[in-house]
């Protein structure tokens, strides 16, 4: 199937290639081979010619890739619709239809604009009947996305915006999918994804497997592989998840504990994920002072805080003396205040262990 | 130094000693009133640390009325964070009660978004490569504190890969007690059943009672951990097979490497995401027991030598190409299924030591069976990959950096058509189109980490004996622990793994999944035979 639709294209090349001499031949075209060599000519003009030929030439021998590169150059330098009619043609026999269909309807429109027809009748109808052809091939994503405004890639390409603004394919196969923003896929260099300012769009995309990239702050990527078959329509419906803020928090202090707006989240090091906002951090350690801090966290942001728990001051119960004193008195009273109650000691209950995490759970 | 002891000098010990005499004489000294009942929960796990857990998260529900009431998760990635312990009580010296706790052993970073308990028993039925449904989200139960605030964690372990331990112990007044828990390897993705208080201990295939019984706790110490003996380093020692030349000199580049067991997390979310749930396909824990890999792809020589040894493949099951190999994309173009790519010739034409490729899933299958092997599992070629004999998983089969696109000096990859995908052209400098297997053999080469297995991350994909089913299809849902693995002969669609010369360098990565037709002998997907145990 494929090899016949190539031989097809290379038989329309063929006579295309005398085209553009028979205009040059009655002055019309600035790409008449008999003054391309005049030292008046527009060089670019003379490379254009150069190029536009060396592509037929690659056609000849099927090189449509190369073919492509010369039309291209040729293209760049002096814009013409049998050119773009080629590069169409080229990237047809490449399998790349969503260019090919671009690159035909811009031969239309440059034939129509032009003061007289770039485009014979033969050969403007040959391109209606390709595009005709390669809307029953291209394939439709229709996309909804919430929320909207989220950059998008396909394949590792940002989307074009198709020039119309409209999809023919769709409604010709009896879907109405609305008055949405068209878009082609495959068309622009590699790249990141870009906005596209809308929550509901189509995007044309050759059959075949393609992976969708969206991305918007705030939200987590969405990465979809998605297989699609020659003109089908597909819907995609698509809710990015809103990212949550991490917090870590640490401690120059081990196992310190630490509440967020008064609840105990564990032992440092933690790390907690929380929705966006602000928080009152609180690190306790027993024997060091407390820590306090507000945090402020953005959707999607990791924030990192180091709580230094400096040990309590101990000044004065750090010296020998005080300590040989209060012994002495303490002892003194102690004993003096057990022998007189000692009749009725008070009672003590152990404390409640808590394990190697220094958590505890409480039956309620 | 300024937290030492202050020093007493001689005179305070006098009066300390004073102090202890009086207290001494005293008598029977201070009463002390029976402790408040409690239970030490000690949790251990046999599973390595930080390899495959590396958190324990513990909730802890009321009883009978199964009210979550606590929650708290602690990293422990340490070997010797293990066991942990933490403490329930009754605040009533007059009462006791009983408590459920849910104790779940994971790896930082393996988790799901927390949408209700969506306990899942077992697979459900229905078509093998049918996704299978999780039970529908409820958001409930959810965790209040005190003043009835939410306070519910935004996530949870992913149950795939968790080991999930219920424990229901008894708090007695006036007792210290303890119970001792490890959660073991063997459990690793069932699910505990919270609301029906049934739990897996040591036989996946059976979910029992949660109680436990509590001891007297006599002493502080928790003692030695177990970590690390679920999965414990060996050495492979199964009889390999050497490498042979032919007469000529043509190496058949055929000798095995022993790959030792191990289990490791299979699956990579990012690169496979599902449509219709929008998250990725779940990550799984596998255990593989040892096995012999060829060190290369099959070549052209030695399809031919299997040939001459009586090896007969299945019909139209590769495509022959007796022309030489083109040089650059313009000789490509014009050919539609590229078979001049195409590497096997019906006589030899110096590519003999190039890999096989355009060759069907079926007759990969038959050459690695004539020789008592079959295709890899998809588990044990991922486990080679990425996870065999190495501390930690890598992207590459060469290691790391994960996160760089690896140069293209590195294997045989990015030497295609620019059309055929982006960037799958950026290493045709170096050498267009497939390459002989010796091409990925370089100083820094696509060997597997320790093992040295060639040319897993390019040279050709490589069929696996697989069907193409998503990891949460209910094929692979049906698997247990131990080498899964989602096999139908009847199966149209086949899996194939590793990056190719026709691949773009981000296609290269150990973890990405792919299938294809298996009729169709694709044009960059050859194969490499294991021989399992006998």
């Amino acid at each position: 199937m494929r090899r016949l639709a190539v031989g097809f294209v290379l038989l329309l090349l063929v006579a295309i290639v005398p085209g553009l001499p028979a205009r040059a031949d009655d002055g019309t075209s600035p790409a008449s081979p008999e003054r391309g060599r005049d030292v008046d000519e527009d060089p670019n003009v003379t490379q254009a010619r150069q190029a536009f030929l060396d592509g037929v030439d690659l056609t000849h021998k099927s090189q449509w890739g190369d073919a492509l590169t010369a039309f291209e150059r040729s293209a760049h330098l002096l814009p013409h619709a049998v050119t773009s009619f080629n590069l169409g043609a080229c990237e047809r026999a490449l399998g790349r239809y969503v260019r090919a269909r671009k690159w035909f309807r811009l031969a239309l429109q440059q034939s129509d604009r032009s003061a007289k027809r770039e485009l014979s009748d033969a050969l403007g109808g040959e391109a209606n009947a390709m595009l005709g052809e390669l809307d029953r091939i291209v394939a439709t994503l229709d996309v909804t996305v919430s929320p909207a405004n989220a950059a998008i890639a396909v394949d590792g390409r940002p989307l074009e915006a198709e020039a119309d603004g409209r999809s023919p394919a769709p409604s010709e196969r009896g879907r109405h999918l609305g008055d949405v923003p068209s878009f082609l896929a495959g068309t622009r260099a590699p790249g990141p994804g870009e906005p596209i300012g809308v929550g509901a769009f189509r995007v044309a995309v050759d059959p075949g497997v393609h992976v969708l990239t969206l991305s918007r702050p705030g939200f987590s990527d969405a990465v979809i592989n998605r297989t699609v078959s020659p003109g089908a329509v597909l819907p995609l419906r698509i809710e990015l998840d809103r990212l949550p803020s991490t917090l870590r928090i640490e401690s120059d202090r081990p196992d310190a504990i630490v509440s967020l707006d008064g609840v105990d989240v564990g032992p440092t090091p933690v790390e907690v994920q929380r929705p966006a906002g602000a928080y009152h951090v609180v690190v306790q350690r027993k024997g060091y002072a407390e820590y306090s801090a507000e945090l402020s966290a953005r959707p999607g942001e990791r924030v990192e805080l180091l709580a230094k728990l400096p040990e309590l001051h101990r000044s004065l119960t750090e010296q020998w003396w005080f300590w040989a004193a209060t012994g002495a008195v303490v002892v003194g009273v102690g004993a003096g205040t057990y022998f007189l109650t000692r009749s009725t000691p008070a009672p003590e209950r152990p404390p409640v262990d808590n394990g190697s995490t220094g958590w505890t759970v409480k039956l309620p | 130094m300024d937290r030492e002891a202050p020093v007493v000098p001689a005179g305070g010990r006098k009066i300390w000693t004073l102090a202890l005499v009086l207290f001494a004489c005293g008598g029977d000294g201070g009463q002390l009133l029976p402790p408040l009942g409690e239970v030490e929960i000690v949790v251990d796990t046999d599973m390595p640390v930080p390899r495959l857990v590396s958190r324990l998260r513990v909730d802890a529900y009321s009883e009978p009325d199964v009210r979550w009431i606590e929650s708290r998760d602690f990293l422990r990635a340490s070997p010797a964070d293990w066991p942990a312990s933490f403490v329930v009580y009754s605040p009533d010296a007059s009462r006791g009660g009983t408590m459920r706790v849910r104790l779940r052993a994971y790896l930082d970073g393996k988790v799901r978004d927390y949408r209700g308990e969506r306990y899942m028993e077992s697979p459900p039925d229905g078509a093998p490569n049918a996704v299978a449904p999780l039970p529908a989200a409820t958001n409930l139960p959810r965790l209040l504190d005190d003043t009835g605030r939410d306070i519910t964690p935004l996530s949870e372990p992913q149950p795939l890969l968790t080991i999930d331990r219920l424990v229901r112990v008894t708090i007695t007044p006036g007792l210290k007690q303890r119970v001792n828990v490890v959660l073991r390897g063997e459990c690793v993705g069932v699910m505990a059943d919270v609301p029906g208080a049934r739990t897996c201990v040591d036989d996946p295939k059976q979910r029992v009672s949660p109680d436990l019984p509590e001891v007297p706790r006599t002493t502080d110490a928790l003692g030695p951990s177990v970590a690390g003996s679920f999965d414990a380093p060996t050495r492979c020692d199964l009889p390999t097979r050497a490498a042979t030349t032919l007469p000529d000199g043509t190496p058949l580049y055929d000798d095995e490497v022993c790959v030792p067991k191990g289990v490791f997390v299979f699956g990579w979310p990012e690169f496979a995401f599902d449509m219709i749930t929008q998250l990725g396909e779940p990550e799984r824990m596998a255990r593989v027991p040892a096995f012999r890999m060829d060190r290369n792809e099959v070549t052209v020589g030695r399809w031919r030598h299997a040939i001459a040894e009586g090896f007969t493949p299945p019909p139209e099951s590769v495509a022959i190409n007796d022309a030489p190999l083109p040089r650059g994309p313009a000789a490509v173009a014009t050919n539609p299924l590229r078979t001049s790519q195409c590497t096997y010739s019906s006589i030899p034409m110096g590519r003999e030591t190039y890999p096989m490729m355009c060759v069907t899933w079926a007759a990969a299958l038959a050459f690695c069976r004539f020789y008592d092997g079959d295709l890899p599992l998809e588990v044990q070629w991922a486990y080679a990959a990425v996870a065999a004999a190495r501390p930690l998983p890598t992207a590459y089969p060469w290691g790391g950096p994960d996160d760089d696109l690896p140069s293209c000096s590195r294997g045989v990859f990015a030497r295609g058509l620019a059309a055929d995908a982006q960037d799958a052209n950026v290493c045709a400098s170096v050498g267009f189109g497939p390459q002989p297997v010796e091409a990925g053999m370089g100083p820094q080469g696509d060997f597997s980490l320790v093992l040295g297995i060639a040319n897993l991350g390019g040279g050709v994909s490589e069929w696996v004996r697989d069907d193409s089913d998503a990891l949460d299809s209910i094929c692979w849902m049906r698997n247990g622990l131990d080498l899964p693995g989602c096999v139908d002969p009847r199966s149209k669609y086949k899996q194939y793994r590793g990056g190719s010369w026709d691949t773009p360098p981000s296609g290269v990565p150990s973890g990405i999944r792919q299938g294809a037709d298996n009729v169709a002998a694709k044009l960059d997907v050859g194969f490499r035979c294991v021989r399992e145990a006998p």
